[in-house]
């Protein structure tokens, strides 16, 4: 059986990198130059991207971003698979980075199957990206569910105007 | 009095097991050994009559950065196409978990051809989908087929190795993850997929003595077949269909009944009631 012990327990002493957002807002019309951007986006590219695609439909992307999200969301690591030992200390340790793991392979999921589409990837700012995602992830929210108004306002960003920020492999 | 019954009770009991042995026994003789499906070794070969089986050339061999992985296949419902869906327990059949999932891990093969190994593995009839390679579900895209009972269904080839561009076939040569992924953690790369290339078979090696009665047929492999990440997995799609194309556009409404059927109905109510508890203390705050 899945093991999800503690996690609601444990949001709470998430440390959240809180890395000072100095970030340009209008950046599609005053685009900075390259070298300035690495340091006004010292977010994780592995974390802070949004998929975006030249000339495609909202409702495309809306029907796109639902499978991928359909595939991604039941993900489970291997923690989750695996008992855990140290008793209630090290169930909260494996809970936690049980729950990073979910995160990243979420992510790399949905990279697989936006990108399979066409979609491109790219670096968001991060107040930027937490706006659009609202502190869950592009799949989940802080309440593990999916939300409409997250896929909203990622397909106003995939469908609207070319991003000003980097491409990043997908 | 007290005593005669003891003995009347004992002696009944005594009876009573005597009576019973014979019919534990011819019940024990009657009994079915347990459908078990596996890969056939090389010299060890126990045929069942009640299964297919399914001859499958997996590969390539191990090599540095790309151990040998196991392929996972699971039966279907071949009237819906689609996984079997039990309303309840008690519409599971008997043994259903026996012969529902397969696994084939590279080992002890009955000969290589091409870099791969030869195996022949027990299937219990019905539809397949060839569903996982190692830690990776193909439910963007795979294969399925057939199998029937006493006979031998030929799959091909199936190439898999993890996505970090060092598979040694050129099958999968693109099958390469972008760096950042490639290369993360530290022990364990969680995030790094596997790929598989189906090839149809072409040229049937010759069977061990023991199959040689069964027909052999060549698998009409249907591509394409999609699938809901059921394990739970990274995902992939077979390298070896054509590329995965946009899915049906969806309009607002359509995505919020998509994800109404998405989200536990517990976890809604739960979020709900927290949200409540949120507003209350912010109220009291106030």
């Amino acid at each position: 059986m899945k093991r999800r012990i503690l996690p609601a327990l444990l949001c709470a002493a998430l440390t959240i990198s809180a890395t000072p957002s100095v970030l340009a807002a209008d950046k599609k019309d005053d685009k900075p130059k390259d070298d300035a951007i690495a340091e006004e986006i010292p977010g994780d590219p592995a974390k802070f991207f949004l998929f975006h695609l030249e000339g495609v439909s909202a409702d495309q992307v809306r029907g796109d971003l639902v499978y991928c999200i359909s595939q991604a969301r039941p993900i489970i690591s291997m923690r989750d698979r695996m008992g855990s030992t140290g008793g209630l200390i090290g169930a909260m340790i494996n809970a936690r980075m049980g729950e990073i793991d979910r995160f990243r392979m979420r992510n790399a999921a949905m990279r697989k199957c936006m990108g399979m589409m066409g979609y491109d990837r790219y670096l968001v700012p991060e107040d930027m990206w937490k706006v659009v995602v609202n502190e869950g992830d592009i799949v989940l929210d802080d309440n593990a569910l999916v939300d409409i108004d997250v896929i909203e306002r990622m397909v106003a960003f995939a469908s609207g105007p070319k991003p000003a920020g980097e491409r990043l492999p997908k | 009095m007290i005593g005669s019954f003891k003995k009347a009770f004992a002696l009944s009991l005594a009876i009573a097991a005597l009576t019973a042995q014979p019919a534990y026994s011819a019940e024990k003789a009657k009994k079915v050994p347990k459908i078990k499906l596996e890969t056939l070794k090389p010299g060890k070969i126990k045929l069942d009559n009640r299964l297919g089986y399914v001859l499958v050339r997996l590969g390539p061999k191990a090599a540095d950065k790309n151990p040998a992985l196991s392929v996972g296949f699971s039966r279907i419902d071949g009237a819906t196409n689609a996984p079997f869906n039990f309303v309840t327990m008690n519409d599971i059949p008997k043994d259903f978990w026996r012969t529902s999932s397969v696994g084939i891990n590279p080992g002890r093969s009955f000969g290589d051809v091409d870099g791969t190994g030869i195996y022949y593995v027990g299937f219990y009839p019905g539809r397949w989908v060839i569903g996982g390679v190692g830690q990776t579900c193909m439910s963007l895209g795979t294969y399925s087929f057939d199998v029937k009972q006493g006979e031998v269904t030929d799959i091909g080839t199936l190439l898999v190795a993890r996505e970090n561009g060092e598979a040694g076939v050129p099958e999968l040569k693109d099958a390469k993850l972008s760096q950042d992924l490639a290369d993360f953690g530290t022990m364990v790369n969680i995030v790094m997929s596997e790929a598989l290339y189906v090839k149809p078979a072409s040229n049937t090696p010759a069977l061990p003595a023991e199959l040689k009665a069964m027909p052999v047929v060549k698998a009409t492999l249907t591509p394409d077949h999609r699938l809901d990440n059921s394990c739970a997995s990274l995902i992939n799609r077979a390298a070896s269909l054509p590329p995965l194309g946009h899915q049906s556009p969806m309009t607002r409404d359509e995505a919020v009944a998509a994800l109404a059927k998405m989200n536990p109905p517990e976890r809604v109510e739960a979020a709900r009631k927290r949200a409540e508890r949120a507003k209350a203390v912010a109220a009291t705050k106030k």
